[in-house]
């Protein structure tokens, strides 16, 4: 951790009201505080319509909040100049849900990376490209940069979405339910993968989930989201072990236990 | 009802299905076996990929006429061959003894008929002559809704009322099995815990049997007293939901209990099932399950038959690495 003290992202107080088409307003984000200190990872859990997608967008910089503030390092977006806040928004970096969706159908591999990877001279950037595709488990990267998204399998779709996002270096990635979809048995694969980029490259990651156990198994700190406030926040330990709100209890009581003998004695 | 209690509602024997998808022809089913008895709540697990939705389309009458085919084996609805009917035959099937509700209610609802009238037409599509209005207001009651949702449109509701308005009009049909396909994915978690709960409620009051489609092992778990694994368009591994989560013969199943779990292992890593679910337009010789199997060894380029697990009548595998620790003696605890 470097010595100024300051954390790699914060909110603060931050609101967002959008109205609907029936002439509504929805107030999506209310007053909402979060910290993401560097090479953390905490997830963000709500259920639909609980805001946590809007403070996400909020978070990347995709949009701006009606009131309050965010922080990187210590500098608020309002204050940076339009390319200071293109470095900022280049520090965090998203993965979406749909894997499939964020991809363009028509790009190969190679031309998704070079996208990412437009700061590197031309010469390197097929290097550059095969190495991160490496990294997230696509051996060897080379054999996959002609390929276009079709021609993978939905894991490897979502294994290029995450290989993308790292393309830039980013210090914080913003994860909005990147599991969900995803099935069962790669799912494990999936969260293995963000675990060994961030040993790694000791990046953050803000995890935005419904899945209060994935929560649990994956974060360090977790932040419980419910009509637009955070009504809960801290290490996972505590609040999902002790959970102060009535929200959280009734989430924890929600998720159909597993009851299996333990690996031991397979 | 006319028919026999003890005949199982549904009885699939050996079942194999394909259909045409962009000029290539996908075999989804390639050998899936399973009865429901009526009243008894059954869990279909897999991935995608694996059959299960192919299935329960089947099991319907929904599959398209011209553009798929019953290759072998045999369907028995409440003890009669459904195997070679045509869409007029399941017209005079359909809603009697089976009803459907899938994940996404919006796509199976009528956007512009009002919930009330989607109701009456599938309760007059049973009881002729009985007063739809009444019976409307019955099924609202039972699935939990206020008599004003007859009245809304289905872009009116929320997620979890349009589940329970899709639910009303299954019912409408009384079915002797309701066949839920992922009825909860797109559900919130608390929303879900409601509408299991509800179906729980109902299967009581009604002596409604369900075959609980999901992907979800600790929602089966909760619900299913029976379960069955599909992998590949198979049937791979089938008995009481206890038997299954403890024995786990088949490697896949235990490698899906273990991956469901969400829990890291001492290595700080979260338990997976390597490679991918084997392309179903491609022939596949043996056990599908072989490319990815720890235990796969020179017997699994051909499919086993069944193997009984021993001390558990209902329980059975197809494995041949289990098919030989039984024969070797060994402890049968899980895959491993």
């Amino acid at each position: 951790m470097p010595a100024d003290a300051k954390p790699l992202l914060e909110l603060r107080n931050v609101s967002k009201t959008f109205r609907s088409a029936a002439g509504e307003t929805v107030h999506a984000v209310r007053a909402a505080s979060l910290l993401v200190d560097r090479g953390e990872t905490v997830a963000l859990v709500g259920e639909s319509g609980s805001g946590k997608s809007t403070l996400g967008r909020i978070a990347l910089g995709l949009i701006a909040p009606d009131f309050g503030d965010v922080f990187l390092e210590g500098r608020s977006f309002a204050s940076l100049s339009s390319r200071e806040f293109r470095d900022a928004r280049t520090a965090m970096q998203p993965i979406f849900q749909d894997a499939t969706a964020s991809l363009n159908p028509r790009r190969t591999v190679r031309q998704l990376l070079a996208q990412a990877l437009r700061r590197h001279a031309a010469d390197v950037v097929d290097v550059r490209a095969a190495a991160i595709l490496d990294s997230v488990g696509m051996r060897p990267g080379l054999d996959y940069l002609d390929r276009l998204p079709h021609e993978l399998s939905g894991g490897q779709r979502q294994r290029l979405a995450i290989a993308r996002a790292l393309a830039v270096e980013p210090a914080l990635i913003v994860a909005d339910e990147p599991l969900s979809g995803a099935d069962v048995s790669i799912r494990g694969q999936v969260l293995n993968l963000l675990l060994d980029i961030q040993e790694t490259r000791g990046n953050a990651y803000l995890m935005i989930t419904h899945d209060i156990s994935i929560a649990r198994a994956f974060a360090d700190r977790v932040a419980v989201m419910l009509r637009g406030e955070i009504v809960e926040s801290g290490p996972v330990g505590e609040v999902l072990v002790r959970p102060q709100h009535d929200y959280t209890r009734r989430l924890l009581a929600a998720v159909p236990e597993l009851d299996l003998p333990t690996a031991a004695n397979a | 009802m006319s028919a026999a209690a003890d005949r199982p509602i549904v009885s699939v024997n050996d079942l194999r299905f394909s259909y045409l998808r962009g000029g290539a022809v996908v075999s989804a089913l390639r050998g899936v076996s399973l009865d429901v008895q009526p009243g008894e709540a059954v869990g279909l697990v897999g991935e995608s990929g694996s059959g299960k939705s192919t299935l329960a389309r089947v099991l319907l009458g929904l599959a398209h006429p011209r553009l798929s085919r019953i290759e072998a084996g045999r369907v028995v609805i409440d003890g009669q061959d459904v195997t070679g009917f045509g869409p007029q035959q399941w017209r005079t099937l359909r809603g009697h003894p089976l009803a459907m509700m899938f994940q996404d209610p919006l796509t199976y609802l009528n956007p512009v008929m009002t919930v009330g009238r989607q109701i009456a037409e599938s309760v007059r599509l049973h009881d002729g002559g009985v007063d739809a209005a009444a019976r409307v207001r019955e099924l609202l009651g039972l699935v939990r809704l206020p008599e004003s949702v007859a009245t809304s449109y289905a872009h009116e509701l929320s997620g979890g009322m349009r589940q329970r308005a899709l639910l009303a009009i299954a019912l409408g049909c009384r079915p002797r099995l309701l066949v839920a396909d992922e009825p909860t994915t797109a559900l919130d978690v608390t929303t879900q815990a409601e509408i299991m709960a509800l179906l729980a409620d109902l299967r009581q009051r009604l002596g409604m049997a369900m075959l609980l489609i999901s992907h979800d092992l600790g929602l089966v778990a909760s619900a299913c007293t029976r379960i069955y694994v599909m992998y590949a368009g198979r049937t791979i591994e089938w008995g009481s939901t206890d038997g299954v989560f403890k024995v786990a013969a088949h490697p896949y199943t235990a490698g899906l209990l273990q991956s469901a779990r969400v829990v890291r292992d001492a290595a700080g890593r979260f338990p997976t099932i390597g490679g991918d679910v084997p392309n179903l337009s491609q022939p596949i010789e043996g056990c599908p399950f072989r490319p990815r199997c720890a235990f796969a060894f020179a017997p699994c380029v051909q499919m086993p038959e069944p193997v009984a697990v021993p001390g558990d009548r209902e329980h059975a595998v197809r494995c041949w690495h289990f098919e030989e620790r039984v024969r070797s003696g060994a402890e049968v605890t899980r895959a491993g």
